[in-house]
């Protein structure tokens, strides 16, 4: 917490408040006269030091909100409102070169794809250097010593060597190591890690995510995970947030939300993760239906609701709130009729009469 | 790996050494290159110690023994139609035809990689622009372009730089631009971003190196079709001036003893050959030395 001090007190605020803060994300891309609202009023915060999930599946806007934090959602025709408040900072509102001075130094990232995540055409050991020498002005050598640390640090064996080595001499796990080198070398408060494992081998996968755990709770840096990957979310997360169409649905400790979830696509979710051994007579089940156009308006309802087992024909009147559940603050469900008991509830008969 | 010792902790720095180690390997491993490496050392040796060779006066006319063939005592390639020593005019040609190649080629190149280079990377109306200025210059005839330009503002050696260099940036431009397209799209670009690099890191030290290989490639066809273009342009009577010998030029008044003289024009002809050529293959061999997915391996 030590290092953290000073940053904070800088920032102006008091260590209760947590690190990132998003209120009412609206994201939304003109793209051929259509509007695409890829995240639609998401609202979620980071504590100092907490690992935080978001999963849902592709188009439910986990991505875009990732990179709407970082301000690097794709091209001109986007539109991004609400308040992302980090370190007591509204990143909505800072100029790209302010963004730029925290992006690598107090914000990282890292992505699904090591294999084209680096540029094939310098070392890793300058990769690595690069963000050092930017954010804390070190020198070429200096660069260069804190970059060995880093190598070594994740794990790279025979770390001198590979300083000057190219992205393509190493592995796919190798890589994403590197891309975790690259990040957290200026010490960000914040990592955030899209499908960070995805495109592993999955004997690879728990090694990386280890990896990370172990680097950012030795670092106090907090850690959003973004994954469609519920495996991952009970590994790694403290707290875990559901999204769905550009909503968040649920959200609440992993325990909470994995023991007693309440939304039915959160259950449906679950229900589709294939067990270890298989149950004998258990059907792996799946959520009925596709997810939403995102370029339709999906109407004043809840956008769950064409899918949802427990739906009424009130649903598509009004769209749910994220409201905490009773005597549970931490746990948050927007969802007009909850599921009670997620153990006989059944996603494809819904309600029992 | 190229590093012979045990000890790898004290390795310098990496880039030039282990560049001219792989420039070494791969000489002695494509003699062709080293003969076509070594043809081009010597033309541009000689091109720069002209002045010092001990070469008698290129413009030194001697009117009692023209048209001598080549191997005549004194005239190692024969003289031309004035009595001039041909050894003598090749080299100082090759001074023209090699400065204006390479600072044509130098000012095409920068003003269109980093047009391409804007273009590919911003698109948008940018893109719309600098796109409708390619297809605008490719579309006009180039030896219309340089012939109007030339006519207008005289023949001299700065004109033809200026004139070359600035008529050819079409072409960088639209290979770096569609290179650019697909680079800045890709994943390692985003992760540059996410560490904060500036825009002008992030074009030069992220997007241009990766675009390199076709460019170096084309860099090096342009020096010899620059080569060309001004041998060209010289034939027309629109190069540097007469007093400056030239590839083109000699090759332009040769034409007219072609029937009893061959050798006025089929020696410019084939320095003109030997150049262009060997410059080609050094292109196609810098293309796999800088590709770095090739490094390493044989």
């Amino acid at each position: 917490m030590n290092g953290k001090e000073g940053h904070v007190m800088e920032a102006g605020t008091d260590t209760d408040r947590p690190l990132l803060e998003v209120r009412d994300l609206r994201v939304q891309f003109e793209s051929g006269g259509r509007t695409v609202r890829a995240v639609n009023g998401v609202s979620f915060s980071v504590r100092r030091g907490e690992t935080l999930g978001i999963v849902g599946e592709s188009g439910s806007g986990k991505s875009v909100t990732a990179l709407s934090i970082m301000d690097l959602v794709d091209g001109g025709s986007s539109t991004t409102r609400g308040e992302i408040e980090f370190e007591g900072r509204d990143l909505v509102k800072l100029s790209e070169r302010e963004m730029r001075r925290l992006r690598g130094s107090r914000l990282a990232m890292i992505f699904q794809d090591p294999m084209t995540s680096l540029n094939p055409s310098m070392t890793i050991g300058r990769q690595i250097a690069e963000g050092l020498r930017r954010h804390e002005g070190l020198t070429r050598v200096q660069a260069r010593a804190r970059a060995l640390e880093m190598l070594r640090l994740v794990g790279i064996p025979g770390a001198e060597r590979r300083l000057g080595d190219y992205p393509h001499q190493l592995s796919g796990g190798m890589r994403q190591r590197i891309m975790i080198a690259i990040a957290l070398a200026c010490r960000p408060s914040l990592l955030i890690a899209d499908e960070p494992t995805t495109a592993l081998d999955v004997t690879i996968q728990a090694q990386v995510l280890d990896l990370v755990a172990g680097l950012v709770s030795g670092r106090d840096t907090a850690l959003l995970i973004i994954t469609h990957d519920m495996g991952v979310v009970a590994r790694m997360c403290d707290r875990v947030c559901v999204m769905y169409a550009g909503n968040v649905v649920e959200e609440g400790p992993v325990d909470v939300i994995f023991g007693a979830p309440r939304h039915p696509y959160t259950v449906g979710l679950l229900r589709s993760v294939p067990r270890m051994p298989p149950e004998r007579g258990v059907r792996m089940q799946g959520i009925p239906g596709q997810p939403p156009d995102v370029a339709k308006d999906t109407g004043p309802g809840c956008p769950f609701a064409p899918r949802c087992a427990n739906a009424q024909p009130t649903c598509a009147d009004a769209r749910p709130a994220l409201t905490p559940g009773e005597g549970a603050p931490e746990h948050r469900v927007a969802c007009w009729n909850p599921v009670e008991d997620p153990a006989t509830w059944n996603p494809e008969k819904g309600l029992p009469s | 790996m190229i590093v012979t010792n045990g000890s790898l902790a004290n390795l310098p720095e990496p880039g030039t050494p282990r560049v001219w180690a792989r420039v070494r390997r791969m000489l002695t491993k494509s003699p062709s290159i080293a003969v076509a490496g070594g043809i081009l050392a010597l033309i541009a040796l000689a091109a720069l110690l002209a002045p010092v060779l001990g070469l008698p006066d290129p413009n030194a006319q001697d009117l009692a023994g023209r048209l001598q063939p080549p191997l005549t005592p004194g005239h190692l390639l024969g003289t031309d139609e004035l009595g001039r020593d041909i050894v003598t005019r090749l080299i100082y040609g090759s001074r023209v035809s090699l400065t204006v190649a390479l600072a044509a080629v130098l000012i095409g190149g920068v003003i269109g990689t980093v047009l391409g280079l804007v273009a590919g990377h911003y698109r948008g109306i940018v893109d719309d622009v600098i796109s409708w200025l390619i297809n605008v210059q490719l579309a006009f005839p180039f030896i219309l372009l340089m012939v109007a330009v030339v006519a207008i503002l005289g023949p001299s050696l700065t004109n033809l730089i200026v004139v070359l260099g600035i008529g050819s940036w079409a072409i960088y431009a639209r290979i770096v631009r569609s290179e650019v397209l697909s680079v800045s799209r890709r994943d390692f670009v985003k992760s540059a971003k996410t560490i904060g690099v500036s825009e002008l890191r992030l074009l030069f030290r992220h997007i241009l190196p990766n675009v390199f290989s076709p460019l170096i490639v084309i860099l090096s066809f342009e020096i010899a079709s620059m080569i060309i273009t001004e041998s060209a342009l010289s034939f027309l009577g629109l190069g540097v001036g007469p007093d400056t010998p030239s590839w083109g030029s000699m090759l332009s008044t040769g034409r007219q003893y072609i029937q009893t003289a061959w050798w006025l024009t089929a020696l410019p002809g084939l320095a003109i050959v030997v150049a262009v050529l060997c410059i080609n293959l050094i292109g196609d061999w810098l293309r796999d030395v800088l590709d770095p997915r090739r490094r390493g391996r044989s």
